[in-house]
């Protein structure tokens, strides 16, 4: 198993947000989180990335995950949409992440915008990007390194249908390779077309609804 | 901004800051040595800049009011925030990619340093260079030894710029227990009291100048600061 979840409990300022959550997640397996807004489903990966605190265990990829002090490990992450640097253009945006851990080529960062339906726009300023465009490029960071599982909060926020229907197909493609993805949407349709398995968020628990 | 445009920014401000600084001391001091018919030497305009507080012994710190404290309090401010605006610029979600890159939170808080660190040193030397170049350039005729000018002014480099590193350090971890407002105001408040503190003590030298070792005790701060910050950098999550 690639992410293991047992008896996770989340609470915030006091306030229960997940309450013992249990889970295992396997290589080739895409898993889909559908809840109403503020249900927890962002809250959950957080804790997955060891980004807020938690009680319980999280382990990934055999290395348990410490909040806030050991981050997941082997794995690209996208929650809450972050935005990339605006002055900088998509491929120096990436270049300067890839800077960080220097496992990524050029070619290889060209290879994943091409992925992501951007190649065109490698050159361009990220600050004169559409929603869509922003989203692509924050699905590029996070494949970029090949990582073995991916995390992608709302992946298909601010895409097109034709944006959706490529980004699916690229995930679809990316669960063939091996990869373990999780994710969340409002989308149930797109969840349901997509994942091996789906779960629900309803009152602080986890349902597996399909 | 790229690499090559933010240091001539950083320089640019610097310089221009240095500039203010420099001509609302001078013209002070000018006007002092009119009055008493008396000249200037070079230590004269570092004591006003940089707020010599046993100042009630030396005349030309006369008129001494809290507009003089301003130049080396927005000094101070502008090169925190010079520093700061590597990371609150992106904002903390950003930093969700580093973290997910570098695994820990040792590394990933080294890593969210390292620009800032990097642009207030370049801030501060900017600025007491270009402090000393319009000291020495105005004054060069005046009848003194230089070389313990600059020595001082050297001294005093090294000690701001330390004081600056430990305070950025310190107050990166208070941006992230309490965001950007919490940082701005922690910045504001924080150097207000200082600024307090050291003028009620003024041996206490923490940035002020105070005698032949007034650099000891700011480096023995300093160097607390930052004993803490790394401990701080050790134990400290980093929470979304």
């Amino acid at each position: 198993m690639r992410i293991k979840l047992k008896n996770v409990t989340i609470k915030i300022k006091s306030q229960s947000i997940l309450d013992d959550v249990n889970m295992l997640i396997g290589a080739k397996e895409c898993i889909g989180l559908i809840g109403h807004n503020g249900s927890g489903k962002s809250v959950l990966l957080k804790a997955i990335c060891g980004f807020i605190p938690f009680s319980g265990r999280i382990n990934v990829m055999g290395k348990d995950v410490i909040a806030g002090k050991q981050f997941i490990i082997d794995s690209g992450i996208m929650i809450e949409q972050p935005d990339m640097i605006g002055y900088l253009t998509a491929l120096e945006n990436l270049q300067l992440l890839a800077d960080l851990i220097k496992e990524v080529s050029t070619k290889q960062l060209e290879e994943v915008l091409v992925q992501v339906g951007l190649v065109d726009c490698k050159g361009k300023k990220v600050k004169h990007f559409s929603l869509g465009m922003k989203q692509r490029l924050r699905i590029a960071q996070a494949l970029m390194e090949d990582p073995a599982i991916l995390i992608l909060d709302e992946p298909f926020n601010g895409l097109d249908k034709r944006g959706v229907a490529e980004i699916s197909e690229l995930l679809q493609e990316l669960k063939q390779q091996g990869k373990t993805i999780l994710l969340t949407s409002h989308d149930e349709r797109q969840i349901d077309a997509l994942c091996d398995r789906v779960y629900e968020i309803e009152g602080g628990h986890l349902y597996c609804v399909s | 901004m790229k690499g090559y445009q933010k240091i001539c920014f950083l320089f640019l401000t610097a310089v221009l800051l240095a500039s203010v600084s420099y001509v609302y001391v001078s013209n002070n001091l000018f006007q002092y040595s009119v009055a008493t018919n008396s000249q200037l030497y070079k230590e004269y305009f570092v004591h006003k800049l940089f707020i010599f507080p046993d100042y009630t012994r030396l005349d030309y710190m006369e008129g001494k009011n809290v507009f003089d404290l301003m130049p080396f309090y927005f000094f101070l401010l502008s090169a925190i925030v010079v520093g700061a605006l590597s990371f609150l610029s992106r904002g903390k979600v950003y930093f969700q990619y580093y973290a997910a890159r570098l695994k820990t939170s040792r590394r990933l808080f080294s890593r969210m340093m390292q620009k800032g660190t990097y642009d207030l040193v370049v801030f501060s030397l900017s600025y007491h260079m270009a402090i000393i170049c319009l000291i020495v350039y105005n004054t060069f005729n005046y009848q003194e030894d230089s070389q313990t000018f600059l020595l001082q002014m050297v001294l005093l480099l090294i000690i701001h710029t330390l004081f600056l590193l430990a305070l950025y350090r310190f107050l990166f971890f208070v941006y992230l227990m309490l965001d950007d407002v919490g940082f701005v105001l922690m910045l504001v408040g924080v150097l207000a009291i200082i600024f307090m503190i050291n003028l009620t003590f003024p041996s206490l030298s923490i940035i002020f100048i105070w005698h032949d070792l007034h650099w000891v005790i700011s480096i023995i701060f300093s160097g607390i600061i930052l004993l803490l910050t790394q401990f701080m950098t050790i134990f400290m999550p980093f929470h979304l």
